[in-house]
């Protein structure tokens, strides 16, 4: 009776054991997030490979539900694609399961910053600099506390962060920041140098160098400053971060996969590229964008008739799209089908009027049908709406010439003068005009 | 007899109002809600004659100029002393999905002596783009105001041949603007005596489709992704063409590219035209969206330089860019110095730039109680002025998204719907704004996907009331019901050397025992829109003007005598 009792026992506990296994492993399962039903994801099937990947990320937690890995790839794959909700709850989780990574928290940390900044803050206040290389808690913490004019508690991260990263630029660039706002010029204006020394093709860096100075009285240096930072790119690509680009590596969104194709397109890698876009055409045939990528990429290794072929495609469905007829111009340009070429630049034009290239290329495409005074309208058409791009303006004034209009051509060459008084061509234009003029007196 | 007396100076105490919860009956039909606490009461426009409707294109197709919007303008057009109301709309009717723009068009509502308004022959101006923004400024120099009304498509300007009426002179007085105009400001930048004409532009825009990344719905394209355009200046040389036969002739030259402004291409959408530099030359600011603004530095030769960056009022105080959209311009401190203040998108602060000695700029928005308020609001039309006359500059913003909120369903019942936000206001309280609460401004409560605000005195009452222009919705009319703490002052200041019209641009002083008060004559502000261009004082406790000082557009200097509080003045330029 009593081997009875505890074999029931035994098998009682075994029965509990087990049920709360399952019971574990289901309650996991239950509550790993999906992409909510009322999103064009889901109810109007765009962009398949998004739903894809996070499928493929929910299986791999359904697979293996204490792996913090598989949790923090689910979180990063929502998190790529602005899921912000349902990322945060999945980053929780992986720091549930393994507390000694600090991606996840710093990830954490990154996606609260708009929602919640209080949990950010105290999330990267956990965390030290140099756990994770290429990425930077206090730096952010700095900046998550300077966006929210705590100047002084800043200043407190900040300080540390100077002496173990002095050679840090954005720890320069963000001190000159506090610097300025509680009002030391001196120490601003010389961090911000240090941030420029260090960062010398960042834009907000040199901007922010340029603004001190002028404060500072200046002047010609910061207009200085501005001058060269004009040369640089316009747009400010941030600061680099390893742990965010991991994440944004995981988009799947066409725009996305598209960025990474002219990526490989413009580090020669351009087979590579074609196929990709050739692939995102096929998938997302009402998004034109892809046709005009493509379309580009086979007219940069010289396969003119692909792209002719590729936007006539698109042209199709797609026909009041003025990109795509530019850019079967342009191919036909390149095929030396000048004809053609002016009647889809002249199709370009017939959408979108205010198109300075296209009206530049169709004034090309005339000249060489020998459309002079065609051409000579188009370039006039092309330098009201971009008065400062030189090279229409020298155009205009050989054509002009061509046609004896000394005057014409006189006044143009003033105006260039005005705009660009050293341009390289100015003095053999002149000369050109006056030999003309000359020629038109004797005759 | 009191509804239809409620705009031709009835005394407040004669208008009844509504009660606490929104009525609409036979008595007090034209004020729709307001409460004894309110500062301003919603008023049913159809009841003053205000028969607007605001249409769209009927696209549903995220077609962007759809949610840019449309402006308006106060002004008098008419020339009898009575301001009229202008509003623009994209389309001149509904049209099909898909279907190519159909043109815009600008409605005149002409202000009647007793307060009420209406439409005469001939006072819809059609226009060949869709109509956008609305600026008045008088080209001829006779007192009437023309109108620019920019579009995406084609700008047109019209000549104001007198009565109100309005006769089309794009294409021959040589204004030609082929990008998306935005607001637009008349300035007399070369201090000629004759008003030019300064045009912010959009993008280079092709429709394309857009889809969030956060749900993959489809939406409003951002503006980044499309190029910039060059700003356009005008010099007007309408003089060289009048003569005795012909006294009215419109004559614009396109000085873009000697100017200088032909060199930055930018996202513009609102214009501030002012003397930023104190060296007495207007300059010339544009709000860009979601890039760096632009600060054209007037050289006094004809040309501009940009100094937005240098001189801090380019970006936050972070150096990040922001989607930048109205402009107010007004000494919000008393410190004698013009400060900016832009209107944002959702998830960015509006921002408050300081002026400081030097022209230079400090974005003190924290400092003055601005960025949590206004944090979850994308704004667009803004105006400044004394709502209660207590001394002290208020801000009005009305608001509306240009995205979707996450989570809310692409295919909702009204496809404008989730665009929708309330408006704010920020009341001055010693160089702090605090936010007026919603529940005690009934018309704030009421959520619209504003574009356009213009600020003027409706009811010639001495306070100074709003008109809303709002996507797909009738216009916005409210009026200052605010309990008044203190005096106020209006002024206008002419030019009878130039036909007697408004001289835009001057900066007028009003000094009284208990503090110096400056405003600036400049109504092409806030978001495709014009104020009407008269300078409003509150003075506060001050009960009499002890002078007016004049600081005129062409850098002359008058002193004109005080008087009362609570009137009206106008001062003529010597």
């Amino acid at each position: 009776m009593q081997l009875v009792l505890r074999k029931l026992v035994f098998l009682s506990a075994l029965l509990m054991i087990g049920c709360t296994g399952c019971g574990g492993i289901h309650a996991d399962s239950r509550i790993i997030p999906d992409i909510p039903k009322n999103t064009g994801f889901v109810d109007q099937q765009s962009y398949p490979r998004v739903v894809s990947a996070i499928n493929s990320a929910r299986e791999s937690v359904q697979v293996s539900p204490q792996s913090a890995k598989a949790w923090g790839h689910l979180a990063m794959v929502f998190d790529a694609h602005e899921f912000s909700s349902q990322a945060q709850a999945c980053y929780r989780r992986a720091m549930e399961c393994d507390d000694k990574d600090p991606r996840w928290e710093y990830l954490l940390a990154s996606s609260l910053e708009q929602a919640d900044p209080q949990q950010a803050e105290r999330l990267y206040r956990r965390q030290r600099d140099h756990e994770l290389p290429g990425c930077e808690p206090q730096i952010r913490l700095t900046e998550l506390l300077l966006a929210q004019n705590r100047i002084d508690e800043a200043a407190a991260v900040l300080e540390p962060l100077l002496r173990s990263m002095p050679n840090n630029a954005r720890v320069q660039f963000r001190w000159a920041i506090c610097c300025d706002l509680r009002g030391e010029r001196a120490k601003a204006l010389d961090a911000s140098s240090k941030a420029v020394s260090l960062a010398p093709n960042s834009p907000s860096v040199r901007e922010l160098y340029a603004r001190l100075l002028f404060a500072d009285g200046d002047v010609d240096t910061a207009q200085n400053e501005m001058k060269t930072l004009r040369s640089l790119s316009q747009r400010d690509a941030g600061w680099p971060d390893q742990c965010l680009e991991e994440v944004r590596m995981m988009r799947q969104d066409p725009s996305w996969q598209s960025t990474k194709a002219q990526w490989l397109s413009q580090h020669g890698q351009v087979l590579q590229a074609i196929a990709r876009f050739e692939t995102l055409s096929e998938e997302y045939p009402e998004e034109w964008m892809f046709a005009i990528d493509l379309a580009r990429a086979q007219l940069s290794i010289g396969k003119k008739e692909g792209a002719v072929a590729t936007i006539t495609k698109a042209l199709a469905t797609h026909w009041e799209i003025a990109d795509l007829w530019k850019l079967r111009g342009s191919a036909h340009l390149l095929c030396e089908s000048w004809t053609q070429a002016c009647d889809d630049y002249r199709q370009a034009i017939d959408i979108n009027p205010s198109d300075c290239a296209a009206w530049s290329d169709l004034a090309f495409a005339q000249e060489q049908r020998h459309l002079t005074s065609e051409a000579i309208a188009s370039l006039k058409k092309a330098l009201m709406l971009d008065p400062l791009y030189d090279e229409n303006r020298v155009r205009l004034i050989r054509l002009l010439l061509e046609q004896h209009d000394c005057l014409g051509a006189g006044d143009q060459i003033e105006f260039l003068e005005k705009l660009t008084p050293d341009h390289r061509e100015l003095k053999s234009l002149r000369k050109a005009c006056l030999e003309e003029a000359s020629q038109s007196l004797f005759q | 007899m009191c509804a239809v007396g409620i705009f031709s100076g009835c005394t407040k105490a004669s208008i009844p109002k509504a009660s606490s919860v929104a009525t609409v009956n036979e008595e007090n039909a034209s004020v729709v809600s307001g409460r004894p606490t309110s500062l301003f009461s919603a008023i049913n426009p159809a009841s003053i004659g205000i028969s607007f409707v605001h249409q769209t294109l009927g696209r549903h197709d995220y077609f962007l100029p759809e949610i840019i919007g449309s402006g308006c303008a106060l002004v008098d057009v008419d020339g009898n002393d009575r301001v009229d109301i202008l509003a623009a709309s994209l389309s001149s009717a509904d049209g099909t999905a898909g279907a190519q723009p159909i043109g815009g068009t600008v409605e005149i509502f002409f202000q009647n002596t007793n307060g009420t308004f209406s439409k005469r022959d001939n006072s819809t101006l059609v226009i060949a783009g869709l109509a956008m923004g609305i600026a008045a400024g008088d080209l001829t120099n006779d007192g009437l105001p023309e109108l620019l009304v920019t579009s995406y498509g084609e700008d047109s300007l019209f000549l104001n041949e007198g009565e109100g009426r309005f006769r089309n002179v794009t294409s021959e007085s040589g204004y030609s603007n082929p990008a998306w105009g935005a607001s637009a400001s008349f300035v007399d930048f070369d201090r000629d005596g004759w008003l030019d004409l300064f045009v912010t532009n959009y993008i280079d825009y092709t429709a394309r489709p857009c889809r969030q990344l956060g749900g993959g719905n489809p939406d409003f394209c951002v503006p980044h992704l499309f190029p910039g355009t060059i700003d356009r200046l005008f010099r007007n040389t309408s003089h060289e063409a009048m003569s005795d036969e012909t006294p009215r002739q419109v004559r614009l030259q396109d000085c873009t590219a000697e100017s200088g402004l032909a060199g930055m291409k930018g996202a513009g959408l609102g214009v501030a035209a002012a003397d930023f530099t104190a060296d007495g030359w207007p300059d010339l600011y544009v709000a860009n969206d979601q890039m760096a603004n632009f600060l054209w530095v007037n050289q006094r030769n004809g040309s501009f330089r940009e100094e937005a960056v240098l001189r801090g009022c380019a970006y936050d105080r972070q150096g990040r860019s922001q989607a930048s959209m109205g402009v107010a311009i007004d000494d919000f401190d008393g410190d004698g110095l013009w400060d900016l203040f832009l209107t944002h998108l959702e998830g960015e602060y509006h921002t408050l730039y300081r002026g400081h000695a030097g022209g230079l700029f400090e974005d003190d928005t924290h400092a003055a109680g601005l960025a949590d308020v206004t944090l979850p609001y994308t704004g667009f039309g803004t105006g400044s002025f004394d709502i209660e006359h207590d001394g002290d500059v208020d801000i009005v913003c009305v608001n509306g998204r240009v995205r979707r909120p996450a989570g809310f369903p692409a295919q909702s019942a009204a496809y404008f719907s989730p665009y929708r936000q309330r408006g704010q206001v920020l009341v001055n309280r010693g160089g702090v704004f605090q936010e007026q609460n919603p529940k005690e401004e009934l018309w704030l409560e009421e959520q619209a996907v504003a574009r356009g605000l213009a600020v003027g005195d409706l009811d010639r009452d001495g306070d100074l009331d709003l008109v809303v222009n709002r996507i797909g919705e009738p216009l916005g009319i409210y009026r200052n019901d605010s309990v008044k703490t203190g005096h106020s002052v209006r002024v206008r200041s002419v030019l009878p050397q130039c036909g007697g019209r408004d001289a835009i641009g001057a900066v007028i002083t009003l000094v009284t025992d208990r503090g110096v008060f400056r405003r600036l004559i400049q109504p092409g502000l806030s978001y495709l829109s014009s104020h009407e261009p008269w300078a409003h004082f509150g003075t506060g406790a001050a009960d009499a003007v002890r002078e007016f000082q004049v600081l005129w557009p062409d850098g002359s200097t008058s002193l004109h005598p005080g008087g009362d509080v609570d009137r009206e003045y106008i001062l003529e330029k010597p």
